[in-house]
């Protein structure tokens, strides 16, 4: 079992995700943009995060960005989840230093596996 | 798909609404900002939420149902379907508080499938996602057994209806069992790319 923290500003998607991590055995922690992640992740100290991209006052690579240089998000996986395609935030992604990149819409099966394998 | 470089995208002059119209197929969408042109769709049992920033007059439609009978499972069409248009609107540059909805479709048309009430879930869904993302619903036209045909023009917000016979129903109908006949049998997935 994982502490997960989702980042997403769609209500829709928060409940789903956390539907789906919570029947895969996770504990879930939610955020609605990067700011209140940045807050969840110092307060959780979570095992993996999973972040939309397109978020109001701090997007998802930002939040990246910020949380690689607090304690807790060091060496933590972060991935984005996200509609978002295009090459150049791609190679933002890894310019931040994002664990990997998924694009929605998602499968539950495959989010479960990777929070196994990485977390 | 990007909001217009309008000429990039498929569109003919309509002479039922005199404007320029770009089509949308069941499973796409497509945002405009283009004054004077519509988007349109044909909807039989599947919904299209007509999404625009009323103080920019940039908007569109998309066009989705929710295959099968695992609420969660299918939700998940939904959830994609709203997102990327809604996403598409803001990255044109738009604040989700000027964001204003109409929603049309969810006729109960005789499908090949043989589900029922099949277009009263697509519209509800439709009305619940809007509800819960706070986008005021300003005009819905839901339910009813006629297919219809939408023009919707982002730049004013004006809307046209058209309902169809039973010939253009059928043939909305039989569209929309491929779409969800290529959802229950190959399901859209994203991708997955780890980068180290």
């Amino acid at each position: 079992m994982s502490v997960v923290l989702a980042v997403d500003d769609t209500r829709a998607l928060r409940a789903m995700l956390a539907d789906c991590l919570k029947k895969g055995g996770h504990d879930v922690i939610l955020a609605v943009d990067g700011v209140e992640a940045l807050d969840q992740l110092r307060k959780h100290k979570p095992d993996i995060v999973i972040t939309d991209l397109n978020m109001p006052r701090m997007n998802g690579l930002d939040f990246i960005e910020a949380a690689r240089r607090e304690p807790e998000g060091k060496s933590l996986p972060m991935l984005l989840l996200t509609t978002e395609t295009a090459q150049s935030l791609k190679d933002r992604a890894r310019a931040v230093r994002a664990t990997g990149w998924l694009t929605k819409p998602f499968d539950p099966k495959q989010i479960l596996s990777l929070v196994d394998q990485l977390a | 798909m990007m909001a217009l470089p309008a000429g990039q995208l498929r569109s003919h002059f309509d002479y039922k609404v005199h404007a320029l119209v770009y089509p949308v197929l069941p499973g796409d969408h497509l945002v405009i900002d283009e004054p004077g042109s519509a988007v349109s769709t044909l909807l039989g049992s599947c919904v299209a939420a007509c999404i625009r920033d009323k103080t920019r007059g940039v908007g569109g439609l998309n066009h989705f149902l929710l295959p099968g009978s695992d609420q969660s499972q299918s939700s998940r069409y939904g959830v994609y379907a709203m997102e990327v248009l809604i996403n598409n609107i803001l990255s044109q540059g738009s604040q989700r508080a000027n964001l204003e909805a109409k929603v049309f479709g969810g006729a109960e048309v005789i499908a090949t499938g043989g589900q029922t009430r099949v277009g009263k879930k697509n519209a509800m869904f439709v009305l619940d996602y809007l509800k819960s993302e706070g986008v005021s619903v300003v005009a819905e036209d839901l339910g009813g057994t006629s297919a219809r045909r939408v023009y919707f023009f982002p730049a004013d917000g004006k809307v046209r209806v058209q309902y169809m016979a039973a010939t253009e129903t059928k043939r909305a109908a039989e569209g929309e069992a491929k779409l969800t006949q290529r959802l229950e049998t190959k399901p859209t997935t994203g991708s997955v790319e780890l980068f180290s």
